[in-house]
């Protein structure tokens, strides 16, 4: 454990060292996602100053359902930041030299390129949901534990995603549109899962797990989920989990290893 | 000697889609595979601290070969054992007994000093502080390159890079190398001081190599035995010199002429070279004493050589009548 830590870091340094050899980016790159993150949070409160309720949530609680998206959203590219370089790597054939070293090739796949940027847009996304979990009266602690819970169980659940796309881009380089779906898909939780009719709120619970992710925290947090559903959340994170990691091994042994 | 790598009846077979024009939309619902076999029921073993040069052309066998023996890919059928290990289950305890080099494909960080990505390999095989100095410096040394690992790599030319990518593979020291194409696209000068510090290498720390090259210098240089490839399957192991004593057909013969003089018919169709004063004849070995006798009697030779055929024409014309 000790061993796989001491590599974290340096493979976060080396991240942070490449990251900030371009000082340019780094400032638009913030910019960016401020202005971005920015309009949505004054686009819901437009929204909510004209409506006062959506689907029955109050505007401070349709803020903590979008600030709870972006701290997942954040904190899950923040971590999971190189499978979007994963491409490269497969089509180059320099993968084979990650998959020759003494330790699990996810220490520099999935987690290996820590991105700085992400943790000061994750800081602000914090600071705001601690703001207005606290606005929110009327709540018990153990609630918060919940959601702290939940919060985690999403983050495997983006974690199973990722693993699932590392081993479609093993077995066929295919990364960015698979990214690019998964991010469009999981954009469907900035806001209750409830504004969406049936049958597509179910799907989006079981088939595609965006309420499970994005939704559910705050559904806890608020005392809105049966245990059955607490159950069900958990269970599901762990079966998609060792999915995604069977799928990973399965891939192993249908790469090809491109690049000569 | 014990063997250190031992592979029985191995098969690597790739799926490659098969796709036809007159299956027009529907390819996009029917798909077809071929199985492609890169490798074919291959049996061979490499002994302890051996130097097995593998030689075929482009598609032979020998990269897939290689990428099986260090757990890359997984095998279709056979069984592959390396130091008692079987590679695709990826143990940790035999990972850090090997080390793949690349000629094609960068281990550097690129946008960073090389230093960099040896005190990550420092941590990456648990080498201690002075294991790490005592090893680099060493390397360094060998490879004369103390002046280049403070520059960010992609500043650096392809030979300075090499040098550093093998400090980086050789720094945790060992003891099964595998070599792919290592002097690929290297200068003359380079690829000697490449070639010379693999030697010293061998020399000093005796690992198990497995080298694949283009480039006959590599192996007659640094190999004891030698396995050609051809289209998935071996058609020689055994040493360089059996196989030219075995395939050579023919001899080079090396003439220095004292001044021009007509060649009779048939010495002139023998003849490779002719730049006087010098001659060269590719003879065949039953014909090799007439010849020779012929061009001494004519009292003209200043100078003659007999060697053996090039490598290069050797492994061209074993290769030819296996691709019959």
């Amino acid at each position: 454990m000790k061993h796989t830590l001491s590599l974290l870091r340096l493979f976060s340094y080396y991240s942070i060292k490449k990251t900030f050899a371009q000082p340019l980016s780094v400032l638009l790159f913030v910019i960016a996602k401020i202005i971005r993150f920015a309009l949505f949070y004054f686009f819901i409160q437009y929204l909510l100053s004209k409506t006062r309720m959506l689907v029955g949530y109050t505007l401070a609680e349709t803020l903590l359902f979008f600030l709870t998206f972006s701290l997942i959203d954040g904190i899950a590219q923040l971590l999971f930041r190189e499978v979007y370089r994963f491409r490269p790597l497969v089509t180059e054939g320099t993968l084979d030299l990650v998959l020759t070293k003494p330790y699990h090739p996810f220490l520099q796949i999935l987690v290996g390129g820590i991105d700085v940027l992400d943790v000061i847009m994750v800081i602000i996304y914090g600071v705001f949901a601690s703001y207005f979990l606290s606005q929110i009266g009327g709540i018990a602690s153990m609630s918060f534990v919940v959601y702290i819970l939940l919060v985690v169980n999403a983050l495997i659940i983006a974690a199973a995603a990722h693993i699932c796309i590392l081993a479609l881009g093993l077995i066929s380089s295919e990364i960015d549109n698979s990214l690019s779906l998964f991010r469009d898909v999981t954009r469907l939780g900035s806001l209750p899962i409830d504004i969406y009719s049936e049958p597509v709120r179910t799907v989006l619970n079981t088939v595609v797990p965006v309420g499970v992710m994005m939704s559910f925290p705050v559904k806890g947090y608020l005392g809105l989920l049966s245990v059955q559903s607490l159950v069900y959340s958990f269970l599901l994170g762990a079966l998609l989990l060792w999915v995604s990691l069977f799928m990973w091994k399965s891939a192993l042994k249908s790469y090809q290893s491109w690049g000569g | 000697m014990g063997h250190d790598i031992i592979v029985k009846k191995l098969t690597k077979a790739y799926k490659v889609r098969d796709v036809k024009k007159s299956d027009g939309i529907m390819r996009f619902f029917k798909r077809r595979y071929l199985d492609h076999t890169a490798l074919s029921n291959v049996s061979f073993t490499v002994d302890k601290g051996e130097v097995m040069g593998m030689v075929g052309p482009n598609g032979a066998g020998k990269t897939t070969t290689m990428k099986m023996l260090s757990g890359i890919l997984y095998p279709t059928s056979g069984s592959i054992s390396v130091r008692g290990f079987m590679p695709f289950e990826k143990k940790h305890t035999f990972l850090r007994q090997i080390s793949f080099v690349m000629g094609r494909k960068n281990q550097l960080i690129w946008d960073l000093p090389a230093i960099d990505t040896f005190r990550l390999n420092k941590e990456i095989y648990e080498l201690n502080e002075s294991a790490y100095k005592r090893s680099l410096g060493t390397l360094l040394d060998f490879l004369d390159a103390h002046d280049l690992i403070h520059r960010p790599v992609r500043t650096l030319s392809l030979g300075q890079r090499m040098r550093l990518e093998l400090v980086a593979a050789l720094l945790h020291n060992p003891s099964i190398l595998f070599l792919d194409e290592p002097t690929l696209g290297l200068d003359i000068v380079v690829h000697a001081s490449i070639v010379r510090f693999l030697q010293e290498y061998r020399r000093e720390f005796h690992p198990t190599i497995l080298l694949s090259s283009h480039d006959m210098r590599d192996v007659e240089q640094l190999t004891n035995r030698l396995m050609l490839i051809n289209k998935g399957k071996i058609i020689y192991q055994g040493t360089l010199n059996a196989l030219v004593q075995t395939y050579g057909t023919h001899k080079r013969v090396r003439v220095v002429c004292e001044k021009s003089y007509v060649l009779s018919e048939r010495l002139r169709k023998l003849v490779t070279i002719d730049t006087f004063p010098l001659l060269e004849f590719r003879v065949k070995r039953s014909e090799l004493e007439t010849t020779v006798s012929q061009l001494l009697s004519s009292g003209k030779c200043t100078d003659l050589t007999v060697e053996n055929e090039q490598v290069e024409k050797v492994i061209e014309e074993v290769l030819s009548i296996n691709s019959l």
